[in-house]
């Protein structure tokens, strides 16, 4: 059955997917067990995007069936499914109001198994760092697509820097047109130029 | 005319659309918004009085250098935006935005997937009114309704005004206000929001599709409106849901594609130049867009698609233009830009059929001297 749900999410079976996780609980398949098969179907959908035989909009389905398997499985369990990986600190910064990429990734972050804190759009430097100093995270991802944005950014890690977190806080950017010379321009460590790169990131600081 | 004589600037865009070689390689870009925070006028005096953004273009071209045309323009725009988008936008100097902010779409869904099929049944133009008097909170009855539209019909016969002046001046506007977008495009943006929208496509592909029938010919019409109000005879039609950023190439062949090319054919039997703006990367749906009208098209991009694949796979179908790139015109150095721009033209122009542009907007934050060597490299290599 496990197998077979691994499978299910790679098909983008929604609901073959969501019946076979609710008979397997039904039948008293171990949750956790069935939370590490669908990760690894998840993983499996993360492989062939990188390899660009999916696309953004299988990501997203496959995204989307997890979320409710995941809270079939939390319901059965009445609490959280597993120790989270971190915590990352998510926003699009001040001024700017898209928010596709910052779902997207916000989204594929809490399938791997990290604790989101999305703070939406149009967030300023001082929700940044105190949304930081509440939960301890160590990873802050700001997003942004207009070249304006680039101000923000900088304005916020300057802000972080301000508050004595920067030494202890890694800081990943992206948005639409985000490269290498934003990096240097705002101070990041580092940005993904799509949103599986932002979830690899996240593992290598957070790892 | 003959190779060696200055074409004007409606000869040389129309030499490189028909992908043959102008006299130099044409430079159009979307300036706007840069040239009126160069000038001193507002993005909100942009938006909603045309006058003053072409008086901020003038000065631009006087100290930065001439331009031979400019592609979308916001310029007078902001009356359509906020009477014909479902969700009212983000304008600068409305709803509280400051006077001098950018402007963005609001993506917040305005239908349940189950009205998808309500679209054909009520009629597209009844159901979108519907539509747009819940979203808009001005507009509670039809006289309101009136009220604005008068609005929109007045500030586009200004916008025509100016597209007949700039002619004059030897300064073409490519697309003025003529905006067309594709069902899906709208349906995306305007309608369901990327996220809902992309759900959308796997698990109600049918309704999806009786909603594409129904809304397709309002949005030609609407594109046909604006090129028999501006005498422009191209319009823009705006790409990025659809790209490869967005969704699968099963998905581009089944739903998109046919959207693109009926849309395009539409255009190009009445004598309209499609002008095709693609943000995010289409680099692998290249070899389909050679089912849009040979020789017919422009194929505009932003800087993400890989745009000298675009010349490689299609560069003897469609007009190439792009795509100086709005980080490189806001954090790089004139050396850069113009090294930038003239690889671009050496490489893309140098049999014809290429636009040099910004690769969508100028950011309006962009380096003044990044934009002069933009402007100037086109006299340079071109």
């Amino acid at each position: 059955m496990a197998e077979n749900i691994a499978s299910l999410i790679v098909d983008l079976e929604e609901e073959k997917t969501l019946a076979a996780v609710r008979m397997a609980l039904d039948g008293g398949v171990e949750p956790l067990a069935l939370v590490e098969e669908l990760r690894e179907g998840m993983s499996e959908v993360g492989r062939r995007f990188e390899e660009k035989e999916y696309y953004l909009s299988e990501l997203i389905m496959s995204a989307e069936i997890f979320k409710q398997a995941i809270e079939l499985i939390e319901a059965k369990l009445g609490g959280a499914t597993s120790a989270s990986k971190g915590s990352v600190v998510v926003g699009t910064v001040k001024g700017d109001i898209h928010d596709i990429g910052k779902n997207i990734v916000a989204s594929l972050l809490r399938c791997d198994g990290f604790a989101v804190h999305d703070l939406g759009v149009d967030v300023s430097p001082e929700a940044f760092v105190s949304k930081l100093r509440e939960t301890g995270a160590k990873l802050l991802a700001l997003s942004g697509l207009l070249t304006m944005a680039f101000d923000a950014m900088k304005e916020t890690i300057e802000a972080v820097s301000g508050a004595a977190l920067r030494d202890s806080v890694k800081i990943i950017i992206g948005g639409g047109p985000v490269n290498e010379s934003v990096v240097e321009f705002t101070g990041a460590d580092a940005y993904g130029k799509d949103a599986g790169e932002a979830v690899r990131l996240a593992s290598r600081f957070l790892g | 005319m003959g190779q060696n004589m200055e074409m004007t600037s409606f000869e040389r865009i129309e030499a490189a659309t028909r992908l043959e070689k102008p006299d130099r390689v044409p430079f159009v870009p979307i300036i706007d918004m840069f040239a009126c925070r160069y000038a001193g006028v507002t993005q909100h005096e942009m938006f909603f009085d045309v006058g003053k953004a072409d008086r901020a273009l003038q000065k631009t071209m006087d100290d930065l250098g001439r331009i031979d045309g400019f592609s979308l323009s916001y310029g007078g725009l902001g009356s359509l935006l906020e009477f014909i988008l479902p969700n009212p936008p983000i304008l600068p100097g409305v709803r509280g935005t400051g006077d001098d902010a950018g402007w963005m779409f609001v993506e917040d869904p305005v239908m349940e997937p189950s009205e998808y099929r309500d679209i054909g049944k009520r009629g597209t133009i009844r159901w979108t009114l519907d539509k747009t008097m819940q979203t808009h909170t001005n507009l509670n009855t039809k006289v309101d309704v009136l009220k604005e539209l008068g609005k929109v019909v007045r500030d586009q016969n200004k916008i025509a005004r100016s597209v007949r002046a700039w002619r004059k001046k030897d300064v073409e506007p490519l697309v003025a206000a003529n905006l067309v977008f594709t069902p899906m495009e709208w349906m995306s943006i305007m309608l369901r929001g990327f996220n809902d929208f992309t759900l959308d496509l796997f698990r109600y592909p049918d309704d999806i599709r009786a909603a594409s029938a129904a809304l397709k010919k309002t949005l030609w019409w609407i594109g046909l409106v604006g090129v028999k109000t501006t005498g422009v005879k191209r319009v823009f039609m705006g790409g990025t849901r659809t790209s490869a950023s967005a969704i699968s190439k099963k998905q581009f062949e089944e739903f998109a594609l046919p959207e693109w090319q009926e849309t395009s054919e539409y255009f190009v039997e009445r004598g309209i130049t499609p002008m095709l703006h693609f943000d995010s990367d289409w680099t692998a749906f290249f070899p389909l867009l050679k089912n849009l009208p040979r020789r017919k098209c422009i194929l505009n991009l932003d800087g993400a698609s890989d745009i000298y694949k675009a010349k490689e796979i299609l560069g003897d179908h469609m007009c190439i233009m792009g795509d100086v790139p709005a980080v490189l015109l806001k954090l790089g150095e004139p050396g850069e830009v113009d090294a930038y721009c003239e690889r671009l033209i050496k490489d893309l122009g140098s049999d014809g059929g290429f636009i040099l542009s910004s690769g969508c907007t100028i950011p309006l934050d962009a380096k003044p001297e990044n934009v002069k060597a933009m402007i100037q490299s086109v006299k340079k290599y071109g």
